[in-house]
Formats: structure tokens, C-alpha cells, sequence
């Protein structure tokens, strides 16, 4: 990669007897949004302490512009940190909160006011350098945070679920202003949520973590299209996902019917798992339909119905649908081709890469 | 509902009544009637006229205050690697737990390890340096009463600590901050209320130390504690001994005020 500006090699962490990351290798460019997302537990916290320094890493370099920053202290990083609870320091204002670091480097007077006005305009505080940090709201709090931390000009800014504490609207709200910062600052931003919502709409690429291991990466779109995993498919937005058999390339049995899909490179018979997105089947009647499925509960979300049915399988389908439909109706579902992502079990990233690569070469020959 | 919070209440206004207004009520009526029962303001005219009840005055700010510096100085760390330490509560529990014992009981037991023949001494001689007078001076008397007060310090400095949030000693790290200037930056600042609580229970107390005075100073020491027990036990002269106490009183209220907590109002600083 071009611009790598962190590298992570074979990093472990180990708590006793508990891995809490298993080998954990990537680069980051400069300059990009990333975010690690996973379940809580998943070690994504764990990889943003390694990176600020906070905690060690068990085994493995972790580099920092191509020099090793194993062993270098927190206060000796270029990189900065918005934490998850915001960790203002409640004895000082938002002035000397956004000044601190400033003041620890011995930035000039005149400089330090130039750098934390300029700072709270970005966050859009400006007017709000005299206030104490309990006077202001959650939201005002979180933009003092990144404020306190922009301000120092990292090379990389640590994000640990700042907007957690957010209501929905705030948060939405702050998700574009982030995005937007990030830009307009053109660092590299790395940041932790367990929020799929979050993550998609924010990143530039995304690592899925679970149990200490990134299990896919990618940016947003590749990631919801082509889910590695159960897992993945799962956290990543709602989906059904059943049981299916590889035919050939190019064809997928599900529930007893043949297929065309748009995955190849597997084994004949192999068995799968298919994942079809809710908002990728479309009702239509059972003569047009490709699965028939009895609607069990139907729940208006204002854009979308949320129709939840089941096959004569028993499998579930969660539908979602702009039409309604009647509770208890036998209704059809129909799909495209390319709704449907084939999944084999215990694949990993290289081998799913390579898999998707070599098939899209021959379709591409084919054109 | 407003008859019940009365009812409930009976117990503490008795105490209140009983033992707080009435005795401070009766000291400060002591303190206006000289040695034969005449109404008078002379106490109040010999204690602020007389260099000797000055000098003790200022004896006993002075030796409470060397007391107090020196717990601080011992509780500070201490109370800080305790809330480091896994086990803190226990560790804790083995501090708090002399306290449980009257004081009398380990003021003997010092006098024990510090006379002649005591376990001190013994000390010094299997070192070389020969039997030395500890007791009745007046460093075993500082050594002995910050012994006392020392876990009334570290408690309130340890929850002041232990109630830090951790991320804020990471954020500060993450800002560019030394171990020192974290430590003078943030920690410090914010567990100063600790401190402050921790300074009023071993400094106010220490103003009227009167038994330790005697047992471990052997008299070196004259504070005003010894001073009001002399006036009620050997001279009688209740009059005055109401007087230094109501003098003690007034300077308690004043440490207090200053060292208590205010609240900081907002944008008062710069």
C-alpha cells in the first residue's frame, strides 16, 4: 500500500488465559476512515488500547509510519484519542480542556488560543470556551472531546464509541459531521463501534471482528454484498440466511429448488449457506413467486413493512417490503440472481479473496 | 407523611440537643465567670493578653500542623498504590483495622516499645548506637500521633482515588502528559477534595491532643488541650478552661470553612 501509515503484524493479547486478539495483522492508509466492528468482547477496544499505547500487545509489532511503536509510551504517539466516555477533565473548562495538550508542549500563549478557537469552530462550540464541563450537554461534551483532540494535529484519531452515549437523532447527526470532519482533515481516523448502522454509513473500510480475530475486510458495500460468514451476514444488517448445496458454478439449491446465483469456485454438492437480504425479496403472488411463504406478523416501521413469515420448511424470512399484506396469507417472494450470496463454511478472508477474484476474471474474459 | 419524618427525627435532635448545644451552650456560659463565679470577661481579656496562652495557641496549630504534614506526607502514596493494588479493600480493612483499638491501649504499648528498656531501644544497641531517650520527647509525640491519625487520612484520599475515573489518566497520557504532570495535572486536582477532608479530620483533631501530650510528650509538649484539662482538674478554674475551649471551638469552625468543599461556579477562573 501506498501511504501505509500503521501496520499491525501478528499482534496477539493475551488476559491470563483468554486470547483477547489472536493474530491480528492489517495496514492502515493515511487518511482514511476505518472502523473495527464487532460485538462487545470482540477485541476492537482491545486493538484502539494497543494503538494509543494504553496496554501492551502480548506478541507481534505494531508500526507507526513504518517504525516500530511497541514499546513507545502513550505520551510519545502521534496519535489521539476520543474516548468513550469522553474522559473531560472535570476540574477545567472547555478552554483548558482543549488547550491541555497544547499546554504540555509548551505552544505559546497566543498560538494555543489561535489553535483552540480555531478547534471549537470546527466542532461548531464557539462561544462555549468559559463554560464548565458539567454545564454542557452530553453531544457538547462529545464535540469538546474530539475538539481536545483534534487540536493536537494526530496523525491518526482513536475513536472508542463516542457516540454510544448519543440519542438516535444526535447521533445520526454527528455520524455526517464526523464523516465530514475526517475529510476535511484528511487524517486517518480509526474508529470502534458495535454498530453495523454506524459503520456503513461512516467508513471507508470496515473490519468485522469477532472472538479476538478479524474475520472480514472491506468497504461497507462488499462487506453487506458479500458477507465471508454467518457471522458477518448476521451482524452486518438483517438477513436470511438457510442451507443450501452448491450444484455447480452458477447454481445453488435452497429448500429443494435450483437456483441461478451469482457465486462460483465451490466444490459440486458442496453444502452452503445462502444469504438473501429482507429488503432484496419482493412480493408477488404465489404463481410468480420462487418461494412461497405463509406471513406470520407484519409491523410498519413508516418507510417499510416488516413482514416476518416462514416456508414449509420452517425457516424464517424476515421481509421487508414497501407493499402490505395480510397476516396468515400465503404469499410469494421473488429474487434476482445476484440477491443471493453463497457462503461456505470456515472459509477464511485470503481464500474468499482469491475465490471471488479468480471467478470475476472469467466472467469479465466472458464479456 | 410529614408526622413520620418528625418521628424518626427524635433520636437525632435529642443527641443533638443533649450532647452538642447543651455542652457548647454551658462551655460558652463557663467561659464569661472568673475563678470565684463573678460575670466577667477577664478570661477572654488574660487569653488574648497573656503570652502564654499564646505561645501554647500557637504551639498546638504548630504541632498539628507538623502532624498533619506528615500524615499527609505517608497517606498520599500510601493511598494511592493501595488503590493500584488488587485487593485494595483488604489491604484497606488492615489499615483501618487499628483504629478499632482504644487509644489509650496503644499509647501504653508505645510507651513499651520506647522506654529504656523497651524494643526501640534494644534496636539501637544490637545497631551500635546505644540506648537513646524516644520517650518524652518531642519527636516520639509527632511520630506517635500521626500513627494515630494516619488512617483518617488515607481513607478519605484512597476513595478520593479510587473514585477517579481511569480514562482520565489515559486521556491525559494520550495528551502528551508525563507520569508527573498527570499526576500534578489531573490526578492531584481532582482527588484535592480527599486531601481536604483527610487535613480536617487529622489537623482539627490534633489542635486538642491532650492524653498523647502527656504519655509519649511527657509534658514537652504543651498544647491547649493539656491546657483545659489542667484548668478543669487541678486548678478549677472552669472559667478559663471554657474559654480555651470556646477558642478552640471558634478556630475549628474557621478550619473547617477553609478547607471545605466549594463549589466552583462556572467561567470564575481567567
Amino acid at each position: 500500500m501506498a501511504n501505509t501509515i500503521i501496520k499491525f503484524s501478528g499482534v496477539n493479547k493475551r488476559y491470563g488465559d483468554t486470547m483477547a486478539l489472536k493474530q491480528i495483522d492489517f495496514e492502515l492508509e493515511q487518511g482514511k476512515f476505518y472502523t473495527l466492528l464487532g460485538p462487545s468482547g470482540c477485541g476492537k477496544t482491545t486493538i484502539l488500547r494497543i494503538l494509543a499505547g494504553f496496554t501492551d500487545a502480548s506478541a507481534g509489532t505494531i508500526e507507526f509510519e513504518g517504525k516500530k511503536i511497541n514499546d513507545l509510551p502513550a505520551n510519545k504517539r502521534k496519535i489521539n484519542t476520543v474516548f468513550q466516555d469522553y474522559a473531560l477533565f472535570p476540574h477545567l473548562n472547555v478552554y483548558d480542556n482543549v488547550a491541555f495538550g497544547l499546554v504540555l508542549k509548551k505552544t505559546a500563549k497566543k498560538v494555543i488560543h489561535e489553535k483552540v478557537i480555531e478547534a471549537l469552530r470546527l466542532v461548531q462550540l464557539s462561544g462555549y470556551e468559559e463554560r464548565e464541563i458539567s454545564e454542557i450537554s452530553g453531544g457538547q461534551q462529545q464535540r469538546v472531546a474530539i475538539a481536545r483532540a483534534i487540536v493536537n494535529e494526530p496523525e491518526v484519531l482513536l475513536l472508542d464509541e463516542p457516540l454510544s452515549a448519543l440519542d438516535a437523532k444526535l447521533r445520526t447527526a454527528m455520524q455526517v459531521e464526523l464523516r465530514q470532519l475526517q475529510q476535511r482533515l484528511g487524517i486517518t481516523f480509526v474508529f470502534v463501534t458495535h454498530d453495523q448502522g454506524e459503520a456503513l454509513a461512516m467508513s471507508d473500510e470496515i473490519f468485522v471482528m469477532n472472538a479476538g480475530e478479524i474475520l472480514q475486510q472491506g468497504a461497507p458495500v462488499d462487506i453487506y454484498d458479500e458477507p465471508i460468514n454467518h457471522f458477518v451476514a448476521d451482524f452486518i444488517g438483517e438477513s436470511n440466511i438457510v442451507k443450501g448445496r452448491m450444484l455447480a458454478d452458477y447454481q445453488v439449491e435452497i429448500l429443494g429448488h435450483q437456483f441461478e446465483c451469482a457465486d462460483a469456485g465451490m466444490r459440486v454438492n458442496e453444502p452452503v449457506e445462502v444469504v438473501i437480504r429482507p429488503e432484496d425479496l419482493v412480493l408477488t403472488t404465489v404463481d410468480k413467486a420462487k418461494l412461497t411463504v405463509t406471513v406470520d406478523t407484519q409491523v410498519f416501521r413508516g418507510d417499510i413493512y416488516e413482514i416476518m413469515s416462514h416456508d414449509d420448511a420452517g425457516n424464517e424470512w424476515l421481509i421487508h417490503s414497501v407493499r402490505k399484506t395480510a397476516v396468515g396469507q400465503q404469499v410469494g417472494i421473488y429474487f434476482e440472481p445476484e440477491d443471493i450470496h453463497v457462503m461456505r463454511f470456515g472459509e477464511s478472508e485470503e481464500d474468499f479473496d482469491a475465490r471471488l477474484e479468480s471467478y470475476e476474471d472469467d466472467a469479465d474474459e466472458k464479456v | 407523611m410529614k408526622k413520620y419524618n418528625t418521628f424518626y427525627s427524635v433520636p437525632y435532635v435529642l443527641w443533638l440537643l443533649l450532647f452538642v448545644i447543651a455542652p457548647l451552650v454551658l462551655i460558652v456560659y463557663q467561659s464569661f465567670f472568673n475563678i470565684n463565679g463573678q460575670l466577667t470577661l477577664s478570661n477572654y481579656r488574660e487569653y488574648f493578653g497573656s503570652g502564654t496562652y499564646l505561645r501554647m495557641t500557637f504551639n498546638s496549630i504548630w504541632y498539628a500542623f507538623i502532624i498533619t504534614a506528615v500524615t499527609l506526607l505517608i497517606s498520599y502514596p500510601t493511598a494511592y498504590w493501595l488503590s493500584q493494588t488488587r485487593h485494595k479493600q483488604l489491604w484497606l480493612l488492615l489499615i483501618i483495622l487499628p483504629t478499632w483499638i482504644n487509644l489509650l491501649l496503644k499509647a501504653y504499648a508505645f510507651i513499651g516499645i520506647f522506654s529504656q528498656a523497651g524494643a526501640a531501644n534494644h534496636f539501637f544497641e544490637f545497631i551500635g548506637i546505644g540506648p537513646q531517650q524516644i520517650l518524652f520527647t518531642k519527636g516520639s509525640f509527632i511520630l506517635v500521633a500521626a500513627y494515630i491519625e494516619i488512617p483518617f487520612m488515607i481513607l478519605p484520599i484512597f476513595n478520593a482515588i479510587d473514585e477517579l475515573n481511569p480514562s482520565l489518566v489515559n486521556a491525559s497520557r494520550d495528551l502528551g502528559a508525563t507520569n508527573w504532570q498527570t499526576f500534578s495535572k489531573v490526578i492531584f486536582p481532582l482527588t484535592l477534595d480527599g486531601v481536604k477532608a483527610g487535613v480536617q479530620a487529622v489537623f482539627i483533631p490534633s489542635l486538642s491532643l491532650f492524653m498523647l501530650t502527656r504519655l509519649i510528650g511527657g509534658n514537652k509538649v504543651i498544647t491547649l488541650g493539656t491546657a483545659i484539662e489542667e484548668h478543669f482538674l487541678v486548678t478549677q478554674n472552669w472559667g478559663m478552661g471554657s474559654t480555651i475551649g470556646v477558642v478552640l471551638i471558634v478556630a475549628m469552625v474557621v478550619i473547617m470553612f477553609a478547607t471545605g468543599e466549594r463549589k466552583k461556579k462556572g467561567g470564575q477562573r481567567r
